[in-house]
């Protein structure tokens, strides 16, 4: 009986009916063949033992419980067998609990013959066990007996009577069916039709009994089979073997240890305890003053109390709300009454859980229809409130969602409008800069145009801003710049233009990229009117230059006193005075110096850049410049050191341009220094001279350096505003480099220090 | 003035400047004659031929470079060494005034013995 579609109670009943219809079937198909009335009166027989086992079955709560209500199914059922005139059950102690019969209309035997049937003696008598010795009606009921009625005499004469075979146990009543063989003896000519048709009949109801059994009664009780037939014999030592793991097979284990302690303790309560035992509801028996008197291991398992802890605790203690709950006093009598029976409450564990529970409570009444107790049996509700919680998580959480998904929307809103707004601010504010500027997309098309760089550009009014008409203004020089969209290091552009009427503006265009998180989003072009600056970095200029001019000709006149003194033209010098005159000397040449410096750093300011190359001496050049930078060098204390090789190097090339641009370098490179070494290095590479000037100084930072070559590039501002002057250097060394066909390039690590380095060409 | 001596004629609106240097060349065994203008100096070389001129940049009225070029023009002065003493370095430092032209450019103030280098190198050239 593993078979899955057996596993089920249901099945197993539809199973066992149809099982008997079919045998049904073979009785008729036998019944054709023999085709006389004993077969008949055998038929009948058979459906009447059948009829009264599946009754005594079907009726087991109604004889334990001695409610006549649990009888009224398996006697309508019964009565659906026209032969069956009445039927009537009796419990263990042979009292009657139920009886039903014809209505008088449809009654073939007439009510004295029940009466007289009714009034013979009963199925048995009394409660008791069988003991050796026992007359076989003493004890066995007998399960057929065959009577014929004197109709003259009114006697009920017994003609046979049939015992169950070998059961023995306990009684727990009995039924007893009244089948009249009228119908037989009328059919006995007719017996194929009416045979037939009483079969197609048996078999229609067998079939209805057994749906209405499979469906109505799905407790395990109904579980007991053929053990339960025994009991119903009263042979009590039976037990039913398990043989699934469903319901029924957890059944018949409760009923395997019912039977087992039947004998000791009444039928009623530990067939009921079993049952219980074996359900998953916890079920909880209450007597009349609402004390626990009863409770599966479910309840104790779902409550956490023990067996002694829970008997005879009042029903109040389990509830989580002990005053107000489905089964507290003020609701009992509705209880009772069987007027309340399920309700949504939570039990209280012994550790103070909550438990939520659904409860269904039955009163429980005696024989006498009297209530002695309440039932209750309560589901745990746990999982299935957990699920609902999780739910309303969920619920929850998506309605969180939705709101932030809507403030979402709403902020983009806003930004969209901010944005506008923010636009419309940045135009405006652009077109109010002093400065000129004008926006490149990608595709090198004019985006802004502002006011300032169209008047510096001489845009009129009208005129249509493009690329085009900005390169017939200041060139092509930037046409690497809004043409490399994609490169993220495109071209930085500078130049500077006298532009406007009679070209006095002096005009400083930078372009740039414009990029956005790494990305190329176009390009600028920013304008500035540096007039104003470049007249006064000209009036600097000649300040500087006027002044350091007039003071070279005291010095001049100054150094040939000197050095006339000391040379003896005026006659021998006594050694204090020789002292003093050197150390005026020396002095004139450091002033004679500074003044040199001023005057090439002012010249180099404004920009003057003409080069005329002829074979010069570089290795002369060289000393002179370091030798002028040593005391500069050794009051910082730093040292200064020039490293060339013995043979004297000659290059082609402007010693004024290239002195100053090692002036440059090399005043930069103390400038920029603390602590450490400047180096001077020079050598022949080739057809080229290899000069380079490298410092331990500040170092530049990584993204400046591809920058300071570039005009009006500062190194570091953060070197403040009074290392300002020399932004042109770089940019009119590299000029100056570049006239003579070499280049200047730059290593630099921030915080260890710098190298530049010149190549020359040696020759023409 | 022996007649051996090389003559230098200095034009210099400066007179300590001009006194300083000649001092200087006269101990160094040079004959020296000093003007304070480019006139002076013109009407100086009508007398005499100087075997160098030390010729100053800036002077009031013509200035050095104008003397040059007139200088230049006249058949009897062209061949003059000229050296160019000057503050204004970068202003002559232009094409017109090279080795063949027996003219170079010593910037004030300078080392004596350049100077004197200078001037032994234009004159025995």
């Amino acid at each position: 009986m593993k078979v899955g579609l057996l596993k089920n109670i249901s099945n197993k009943f539809v199973f066992a009916i149809v099982s008997i219809v079919l045998s049904l079937t073979a009785v008729f198909i036998t019944y054709f063949t023999i085709h006389n009335r004993n077969s008949l009166e055998g038929f009948q027989k058979s459906v009447g033992i059948s009829l009264v086992q599946s009754m005594a079955e079907s009726s087991r709560l109604g004889l334990i419980s001695s409610d006549p209500i649990y009888l009224e199914q398996p006697f309508s059922i019964a009565m659906n067998n026209p032969d069956v005139e009445f039927i009537a059950a009796y419990d263990k102690n042979g009292s009657l609990i139920s009886k039903t019969s014809r209505s008088e209309a449809d009654l073939v035997l007439t009510g004295a013959i029940i009466a007289r049937i009714e009034s013979a003696k009963g199925p048995f008598a009394g409660e008791r066990t069988a003991v050796a010795g026992d007359e076989v009606d003493d004890f066995f009921s007998p399960v057929f007996s065959e009577y014929e009625f004197d109709t003259e005499t009114e006697e009920l004469l017994v003609l046979k009577k049939e015992y169950a075979p070998e059961t023995i146990g306990r009684r727990i009543g009995a039924i007893r069916i009244g089948m009249s063989r009228k119908r037989i003896d009328a059919a006995e000519g007719a017996a194929f039709l009416v045979s037939a048709a009483m079969g197609i009949t048996a078999a229609i109801f067998a079939i209805a009994i057994s749906l209405l059994i499979a469906s109505r009664i799905t407790k395990p009780l109904k579980a007991l089979e053929q053990g339960t037939k025994s009991v119903i014999m009263g042979k009590l030592d039976v037990s039913v073997p398990i043989t699934s793991d469903d319901e029924l097979g957890s059944v018949a284990g409760a009923f395997n240890k019912m039977t087992a302690a039947l004998r000791e303790t009444t039928v009623s309560k530990d067939f009921m305890d079993g049952i219980v035992e074996s359900m998953n509801e916890a079920m909880v028996v209450l007597d009349n003053d609402r004390s626990i008197t009863t409770f599966n291991s479910a309840a104790e398992k779902m409550l956490g109390f023990n067996v002694d802890e829970l008997k005879g605790l009042s029903v109040d203690s389990i509830f989580y709300d002990p005053e107000n709950h489905p089964v507290d006093g003020g609701r009992w009598q509705a209880i009772m009454a069987n007027l309340l029976s399920n309700a949504q409450t939570e039990f209280r564990t012994k550790e103070g859980h909550r438990v939520p529970v659904t409860i269904s409570t039955a009163p429980m009444k005696d024989k006498e229809g009297a209530a002695h107790g309440v039932v209750l049996v309560a589901r745990d509700m746990s999982e299935v409130y957990s699920l609902l919680d999780q739910l309303k998580v969920h619920t929850a959480e998506l309605e969180n969602y939705q709101s932030v998904l809507f403030s979402m929307l709403e902020d983009n809103e806003r930004a969209r409008a901010e944005t506008e707004s923010e636009r419309a601010k940045t135009v405006a504010a652009v077109e109010s800069m002093a400065d000129g500027l004008v926006i490149f997309d990608l595709s090198g098309k004019v985006l802004i145009m502002n006011r300032a760089s169209r008047a510096m550009l001489g845009f009129e009014e009208d005129t249509e801003a493009t690329a085009e008409g900005i390169r017939a203004v200041i060139g092509d020089a930037f046409d690497p710049l809004i043409s490399n969209a994609e490169s993220l290091a495109a071209e930085h552009f500078a130049c500077e233009l006298t532009l406007g009427a009679e070209r006095k503006r002096a005009i400083r265009i930078e372009g740039l990229p414009v990029t956005k998180g790494g990305e190329r989003i176009g390009s600028i072009l920013v304008m500035r009117d540096v007039t104003k600056q470049r007249e006064l970095d000209q009036a600097k200029y000649e300040l500087i230059s006027n002044v350091s001019h007039e003071l070279r000709t005291p010095l001049a006149i100054i150094s040939n006193v000197i050095s006339n003194a000391l040379i003896g033209v005026s006659g021998e010098l006594d050694e204090r005075l020789r002292t003093n005159l050197e150390m005026c000397g020396s002095n004139t040449r450091r002033l004679t110096n500074i003044i040199d410096k001023l005057l090439n750093m002012a010249s180099m300011d404004k920009g003057d850049i003409s080069i005329k190359r002829e074979m010069t001496d570089l290795s002369a050049i060289l000393k002179d410049i370091s030798a002028s930078f040593e005391q500069e060098a050794r009051i910082k204390g730093i040292s200064m050191s020039l490293n060339i090789p013995k043979a004297p190097i000659t290059a082609f090339l402007d010693a004024k341009a290239i002195g100053n641009v090692l002036l440059n370098l090399i005043s930069n490179a103390i400038r920029f220094t603390e602590k450490g070494s400047v180096t001077v290095e020079a050598g022949v590479k080739g057809s080229f001279v290899e000069i380079s000037v490298s410092d331990t100084g500040i170092g530049i930072p990584k993204d400046e350096q591809s920058l300071i070559f570039d005009s009006f590039h500062q190194i570091g501002r953060t070197y403040g505003p009074g290392e300002k002057g020399v932004g042109l250097g770089l940019a009119i060394s590299r000029k100056l480099i570049e006239q003579h066909g070499g280049s200047i390039s730059v290593m630099s690590a921030p915080g260890k220090g710098t190298r530049f380095t010149i190549l020359l060409p040696i020759g023409e | 003035m022996s007649k051996n001596k090389k003559k230098i004629l200095i034009v210099d609106d400066e007179i300590d400047f001009t006194n300083s240097t000649s001092h200087r060349l006269n101990f160094e065994g040079y004959d020296t004659i000093e003007a304070m203008n480019a006139e002076e100096a013109m009407a100086i070389l009508e007398k005499t031929v100087p075997d160098i001129i030390l010729l100053d940049v800036m002077m009031p009225g013509m200035t050095g470079v104008q003397f040059f070029e007139q200088l230049r023009k006249d058949a009897r002065f062209k061949d003059i060494p000229v050296i160019f003493l000057t503050v204004w370095d970068r202003l002559v430092s232009s094409d017109s005034h090279g080795a063949k032209e027996k003219a170079v450019l010593v910037t004030k103030p300078f080392e004596f013995d350049t100077l004197l280098k200078t001037i032994r190198e234009m004159i025995s050239s």
